[in-house]
């Protein structure tokens, strides 16, 4: 379907004017709301995933692409609020206490918004306790924590040893990133996973919850 | 490229083309005066230049072939002087004066005790230290009770014998990367010599952040990154005095200025607070204290440590207000002092904004596959004649690319089309310097620090409600200060598009602050004022600031494009 690659391209191009007018059109073609979102949104959202890890593209044109996407759900999502199905997790997301950087974490967040989960965004400068009552009230499949310093980085496996007192730590997987954040790291932390780049974390989060 | 012949000494130097003449002079270690850091208002750094008349070096750009004659050679080092008092207003009132005495022998009918004697010497002067008393009863006995008191405004610090004519203070300037010292001459203002060496702290990480974080992990680690530091900076004076056959008891005023964390760290106070959100400092106010609480009994002199405005902007942007004399100067103007840290601070109208961006240390060679710090074997220039063309420092083999070097890099790169405006590589996958690579990842690391110097600029733009058209002056201090190419600075978006003349590069202003708060006493109170009337935009919560980054991101045009995504 033609009207499909176009409302895919409009993502990767990051139009954001054109998606409004390409989606209804799709709309109108009987196409439905589902269909518009896995195979016109989405495929362009992960083509945009693949490019920056390869560093063909850089962080700009993945938030305007992100933008573009967002646009589109905006108009579908009301659609599709009583079939469940496209849903394919619940995530929790935040950038831990005592830091403040978004960016990242947004780009997680978007990019997994992408790829058909959905996301509970905790902003930043999160306390564990704000990560535990979101827990509690959104039971998630996983939990994402962002860490941009190597001083703010400790506060994840704080937050790790807070959600297993309150034992909460076998309801959910944690995943972690941020520029200082490795593989080692997130081991040594008790993390269930570690990405090192937004699209690395939709693989990771599909890994973990066995979904493709 | 053309050439510059020095005179007297008939030394002749290859530059290029557009390069400021101040750098040259001082990066071929011809010595040069230079109080305000060659921002262009002290009137010190003036030479002839052959055929045109006196010239100030730090605004003069060499286009083509220089013959300059250097003034201080010819005997006229006083006449200088007196033109730069008298031009710029300065007035040398250095912190420590000599005050010479003559007391009445005492006597039954005038048995007043020895301090009485000495408080009637001058008004309002006073005595806190212990062991000047002390040193009082014999000192006066044994030279005839003639001599000269030592006095920080009005404290007497010291008594000295008559001939005692010159006093001297040192400046600091503690890096992240680099410290720096002056020692200057406190009874005529000049400044004798200089000395510089790496951080010690460096093995413990190269930027405040990872110092923090040796410090939160190991119990000593305050201690050690402290010892490590005062050690150094004992090294600097010893050396400085021993160079210049100065006596260390000679010394007594000593000005320290930092960034907030080396500042905490200096003093022996933990920085830990200021890595995390809300990054409270324990201290902002300026300390002056007694140096053998932090040297030992080495000397006794007077430390005075510069204020801080907030846990990311410190007393070395403190002391690069002073330098570049922004609290007085009318108009729009910036200072920009990019190193490790990026601390800009706009002027206008009446206010004062300062932000810190976080632009990482990319511009310092760290993140970039071969950054080194501006030293010897760092390209420091790059540039298009005919082919690709660069610049060493210290005329040796390539060893790495500093900041500069990466910014002419970048912009040869963008000329000759091997990235394109979105920075990626559309032509191979590396750029070669001789041995030096830049890498697809190391453009990414560029775009991410120049943006966000550049986010931090717009932000305070805004919140003194101008444009970037409304600026009269940039200064451009900091690693970057003595090597940036304006056009290029402009041409990848790091600063905006204003006319060149209009960015005056200063070298190291927290240096120079710092010097001219030994000779200029009412400064201390401007270093107040400075702490007091900043107004903090912190950009780590600023939404505006989010937005800015991420649009200035890409070189050119194509951050137009973003710029009307982000208006719709």
């Amino acid at each position: 379907m033609e009207i499909l690659k176009e409302v895919a391209n409009a993502v990767i191009s990051g139009d954001r004017k054109g998606i409004q007018e390409l989606v209804e059109k799709a709309l109108n073609e009987g196409i439905s709301p589902e269909d518009i979102i896995n195979k016109g949104l989405l495929s362009g959202m992960s083509v945009i995933g693949e490019r920056f890890k390869k560093n063909e593209i850089f962080v700009p044109e993945v938030l305007v692409s992100a933008r573009a996407m967002q646009k589109g759900m905006e108009i579908l999502k009301p659609l599709i609020a009583k079939s469940l199905g496209i849903i394919k997790g619940k995530i929790v997301i935040g950038t831990v206490k005592g830091d403040l950087h978004d960016i990242g974490k947004n780009l997680v967040a978007m990019m997994l918004e992408g790829a058909g989960y959905q996301i509970i965004d905790l902003g930043i400068d999160v306390p564990p306790e704000r990560f535990v009552q979101a827990i509690k009230e959104n039971r998630p499949d996983v939990v994402g924590m962002s860490a941009l310093l190597t001083t703010t980085m400790p506060q994840m496996k704080v937050t790790i040893d807070v959600i297993e007192k309150e034992g909460l730590r076998d309801k959910v997987k944690i995943i972690v990133g941020g520029a200082p954040v490795t593989e080692e790291f997130a081991k040594e932390i008790g993390a269930d996973g570690y990405a090192e780049d937004a699209y690395s974390a939709v693989e990771l989060v599909n890994r973990l919850l066995k979904v493709s | 490229m053309p050439y510059v012949r020095i005179l007297p000494e008939n030394k002749i130097i290859k530059v290029i083309q557009g390069k400021r003449l101040l750098d040259i002079l001082i990066e071929n270690n011809i010595e040069i005066p230079s109080y305000c850091g060659g921002a262009g208002w002290c009137g010190k750094c003036k030479v002839k230049i052959l055929d045109k008349g006196i010239s100030l070096a730090c605004q003069t750009y060499v286009e083509e072939d220089l013959t300059i004659k250097l003034l201080k050679e010819e005997g006229t080092d006083i006449n200088i002087q007196k033109d730069f008092w008298e031009n710029s207003n300065f007035i040398l009132s250095p912190v420590i004066t000599l005050q010479a005495f003559s007391l009445e022998i005492p006597s039954l009918s005038d048995s007043r005790s020895d301090l009485e004697r000495i408080l009637a010497i001058k008004e309002n002067i006073y005595l806190r230290d212990i062991s000047v008393l002390r040193k009082l009863p014999i000192f006066l006995r044994k030279n005839n009770y003639k001599g000269k008191l030592v006095l920080f405004e009005n404290e007497i610090i010291d008594v000295r014998e008559e001939e005692l004519k010159r006093v001297y203070g040192i400046a600091i300037d503690i890096g992240t990367t680099t410290l720096v010292g002056h020692i200057l001459d406190l009874t005529d203002g000049s400044d004798i010599d200089s000395y510089s060496t790496e951080n010690p702290q460096l093995p413990y990480g190269a930027d405040i952040i990872s110092r923090i974080n040796f410090i939160i992990h190991n119990p000593d680690g305050l201690q050690i990154l402290r010892d490590r530091l005062i050690k150094t900076l004992i090294e600097i004076i010893q050396n400085l005095c021993k160079k210049n056959n100065i006596n260390l008891n000679d010394v007594y005023a000593l000005s320290i200025t930092g960034n907030s964390v080396m500042t905490h760290i200096f003093l022996g106070v933990t920085p830990e607070n200021i890595a995390f959100s809300p990054f409270v400092p324990v201290f902002r106010n300026m300390m002056i204290l007694d140096s053998r609480d932090i040297f030992g009994n080495l000397f006794n002199a007077k430390v005075y440590v510069f204020p801080l405005i907030s846990g990311y902007v410190g007393g070395d942007v403190v002391a690069g207000i002073i330098a570049t004399n922004l609290l007085n100067e009318k108009g729009n103007i910036m200072l920009i002092d990019i190193g490790t840290n990026g601390e800009i601070v706009l002027k206008s109208k009446d206010a004062l904004f300062a932000c810190a961006t976080a632009a990482g240390p990319a511009f310092e060679g760290s993140n970039i596959s071969h950054g080194m710090i501006a030293k010897n074997g760092a390209i420091c220039h790059v540039w298009l004649e005919g082919t690709v063309k660069f610049e060493v420092i210290g005329n040796m083999e390539e060893k790495g690319i500093c900041g500069s070097g990466l910014l002419d890099a970048i912009s040869v790169m963008l000329d000759l089309r091997i990235i394109d405006l979105t920075g990626r590589f559309i032509k191979g996958e590396e750029f070669c310097l001789g041995r030096v690579k830049i890498t697809q990842k190391d453009v990414r690391e560029f775009q991410l620090a120049k943006s966000a110097i550049r986010a931090g600029i717009e932000v305070l733009l805004n919140e003194a409600g101008i444009t970037y058209k409304d600026i009269d002056k940039i200064y451009v201090s900091g690693s970057f200060g003595s090597y940036l190419n304006k056009k290029n600075a402009i041409k990848t978006g790091l600063l905006p598009n204003i006319p060149l003349e209009k960015i005056i590069l200063v070298g190291n202003s927290a240096i120079g602050g710092a010097k001219m708060i030994l000779l200029n006493r009412f400064l201390m109170k401007d270093a107040e004022k400075i702490k007091e009337e900043v107004n903090y935009v912190d950009l780590s919560s600023d939404k505006k600031f989010q937005e800015k980054f991420i649009k200035y991101m890409y070189f050119g045009e194509e951050d137009q494009c973003l710029m009307k995504e982000e208006i719709d």
